[in-house]
């Protein structure tokens, strides 16, 4: 089950006084990443090796889009693993996607057992 | 063969495709009215996450395992031509990160603000790398990229703002390195735009680096931190070069000629991969890639160890690093030391209460506007002359430039009165020209040239070396026999830690080693040699001495060491070729600077990598007498 928000940072503490606003202030417009939380997946491996996640196990990821020289436009994906069962530390990658124009090239085909 | 291309670059235009919301987020270069932004805190203490390439960025990746990278050809013989027996050098030993490499090197970071006292404005973000103490300023205050000619350096020059949720980073002027530590090359031309995101405690950093020179596209990592409560209290990388291998030539460069790499085919047969899915270039980045390498016969692949051959060799695709705008431009060095870009070969000048001190003179199409740039930098005319060979970009203003100045020195002395055509020989008036000193055989050729004679210099020396103290500092000319030519010298400045090299040493072009002039490689490798014989960098292989090339953009030793490597390489592919009988035709169709022609090669004008070769070729083949190892 995946939860998604936009992850505008929010002051640690709101201090205000007469009207005035003491505090941290955050940007107005959506300046933050997508954040998705999900929750309640089947255990699996964090790696192909056979590192293992468990059934509590809870995924945070945020993205992020920049358009860079030359005109490509890239996805980066953040990922947050943090398991009670299998991990000791929130496990963390991050990878990057390439805009593509087209389907070309890319041919995916059903898994089916042999 | 996905592990090949883990990190690099993967694609999801699946995701993107639903996700079109993304597109209010970060934009660094999108048009239209700028968003609002969050000025993110990127300060404190950070320690690299690893989870996901210890190996990478711990123990290395492996020799010839360049999957997932967008290197073109020179790129690909570059790294297989890399020995990281190359570190043994002196001049490399202590080689700093360059700075795409330096955020993916295991090691902490602290970054921390600079802001203006009193306005309180943002300045700078600092950020101090454990690892060979990359200090890194960006600046945020939006002044300018220097110039093409200003000096490089290992972290390069960044400049950054905030765009949205995330600080953008934009670096120019970096050094030559490597991307990865298998000698994956990243060139002087390469740039880079990062983009820093931060969530809660979690740092990331996604760099994109463009290289004309060794890349077809950019290359994109990214490299993830975590904050630490605190500091890590060990901030230092000393390092002193020393005599790793004692007794080894001084014109040896560890390097593996084309094909001749070892350990080329280890990685793919250690993972049962198609050879070609490691040396595919950027081909090995997308998708489809995997059919097409299962299908790549064994040959095909084996060919992109060495130079396609055969065919038109690339051309430099090197940013030009001098001015063309009719106008002479004034480049700060160190001191009352300064380099006149704009005419030709760069011209250097050294001012002070004695008067001007002038190396070289360009070209001479804008003498008039150098006389005016020196006279803004020096009440006082200009004494002395002092050229680094005979060539026309660098002696083609003597005339004017010493019609301008004056040489006080001699007008009513012990030896102009001895000479009634005054002491400096070719000027019937001393006071009224500045003395133009070389070494004797600049004369020679100058006189065989038929040039005029308020061109030829009329103090001349002999021997190894000529010195002179002037505005308080010793400033020596050494000659350099067969090098580009068979008159050339270096200029040191001794207290201003100053060398000017003249045209044995270039960032533009290979160097002009003119045989029928007497130049040769031999001579030119010793030359270079000389040179770092005299450097010393600052810090970890930068700074320190600087070297103001014959043209090209201010640099310290890192670049004189690069070259120096080049000529060498070249040197040994062109002797193995001789060694087995090889005649010019073959050696040329060989294309033996494949990996430095987009660096510095040209296929016209005045000095192409044919000419270079053929230089090379004929130096081994006929020896000056001169020149030694």
């Amino acid at each position: 089950v995946s939860v998604a928000s936009w992850d505008t940072p929010q002051p640690a503490i709101r201090n205000s006084f007469g009207g005035l606003d003491f505090g941290f202030q955050p940007p107005p417009a959506p300046g933050g990443s997508l954040k998705v939380v999900t929750t309640k997946m089947r255990p699996g491996y964090l790696r192909k090796n056979g590192v293992p996640y468990g059934a509590a196990t809870e995924l945070t990821e945020y993205f992020d889009r920049f358009d860079v020289p030359g005109g490509d436009s890239l996805l980066l994906v953040i990922s947050e693993v943090v398991d009670p069962e299998y991990l000791n530390q929130p496990f963390w990658t991050s990878s990057h996607f390439k805009k593509q124009n087209d389907a070309s090239g890319w041919n995916p085909t059903p898994c089916a057992a042999r | 063969l996905r592990g090949t291309v883990k990190k690099s670059m993967r694609i999801g235009y699946a995701i993107l495709r639903k996700l079109p919301a993304l597109a209010l987020n970060v934009a660094a270069f999108a048009q239209g009215p700028p968003r609002a932004a969050l000025d993110v805190d990127v300060t404190g203490y950070w320690s690299p996450v690893l989870h996901e390439d210890t190996l990478e960025r711990g123990g290395g990746p492996e020799i010839a395992d360049y999957g997932g990278f967008a290197l073109n050809e020179a790129g690909r013989l570059w790294a297989l031509s890399y020995d990281p027996s190359r570190l043994t050098l002196r001049h490399h030993q202590c080689d700093a990160y360059i700075m795409p490499y330096q955020m993916r090197a295991v090691g902490n970071f602290r970054m921390w603000e600079e802001r203006d006292p009193h306005t309180q404005q943002l300045i700078a973000i600092h950020v101090w790398a454990q690892t060979t103490e990359g200090h890194r300023v960006i600046w945020m205050d939006g002044r300018p990229h220097p110039p093409a000619w200003a000096p490089h350096s290992f972290t390069g020059f960044s400049t950054g703002h905030f765009v949205g949720n995330a600080l953008v980073i934009e670096t120019t002027h970096l050094k030559q390195g490597w991307l990865r530590r298998n000698g994956s090359p990243e060139s002087d031309q390469a740039t880079a735009v990062e983009f820093i995101v931060r969530h809660g405690d979690h740092l990331t950093d996604t760099t994109v680096v463009t290289d004309p020179v060794f890349l077809t596209e950019p290359e994109v990592r990214s490299n993830d931190y975590i904050r630490q409560p605190g500091d890590h209290h060990a901030w230092l990388y000393a390092c002193d070069d020393g005599e790793q291998i004692t007794g080894r030539a001084p014109d040896s460069v560890p390097n593996y000629l084309f094909g001749k790499q070892p350990f080329a085919r280890e990685f793919s047969q250690r993972y049962k991969l198609p050879l070609g899915a490691s040396l595919a270039g950027a081909a090995s980045i997308y998708p489809d890639f995997a059919a097409k390498a299962k299908q790549q016969p064994e040959s095909e692949a084996a060919a992109l160890l060495q130079p396609m051959p055969n065919r038109p060799s690339e051309s430099s695709r090197a940013q030009d690093s001098e001015p063309h705008d009719g106008d002479i431009h004034v480049f700060p060095v160190r001191d009352n030391i300064y380099m006149l870009l704009g005419d030709g070969g760069n011209i250097v000048v050294q001012t002070g209460e004695q008067g001007a001190l002038v190396v070289d003179t360009g070209a001479g199409a804008l003498s008039d506007k150098a006389i005016a740039a020196i006279r803004r930098l020096s009440p006082r005319p200009i004494q002395f002359i002092l050229n680094t060979s005979a060539r026309a970009d660098h002696v083609g203003g003597n005339a004017k430039l010493g019609a301008a100045g004056s040489d006080p020195s001699l007008p009513g002395s012990f030896f102009d009165l001895q000479a009634p055509g005054g002491a400096t020989g070719h000027q019937s008036d001393p006071a009224h020209n500045a003395t133009l000193i070389a070494q004797n055989n600049v004369v020679l050729r100058l006189e065989a040239a038929k040039a005029p004679e308020a061109t030829i210099p009329s103090d001349t020396f002999l021997e190894e070396r000529r010195r002179k103290f002037h505005n308080g500092e010793l400033v020596e000319m050494f000659h350099q026999p067969n090098a580009v030519t068979d008159g050339d010298s270096i200029v040191h400045f001794r207290r201003s830690d100053v060398i000017v090299a003249g045209d044995i040493f270039n960032t533009t072009q290979y160097p002009f080693v003119d045989l029928k002039a007497g130049g040769s490689v031999q001579g030119e490798i010793k030359a270079l040699n000389a040179i770092l014989d005299r450097t010393g960098y600052e810090h970890e292989e930068q700074g320190g001495t600087y070297v103001v090339p014959g043209h090209g953009y201010l640099c310290d030793e890192h670049e004189v060491v690069e070259y120096r490597d080049m000529v060498v390489i070249v040197r040994d592919r062109v002797q193995a070729m001789i060694n087995a009988g090889a005649t010019l035709p073959q050696v040329q169709a060989a294309r033996l600077t494949a990996d430095y022609d987009t660096r510095y090669g040209a296929n016209s004008g005045s000095w192409t990598t044919a000419m270079f070769v053929e230089a090379v070729y004929n130096s081994l083949k006929q020896p000056p007498a001169k020149s030694t190892k």
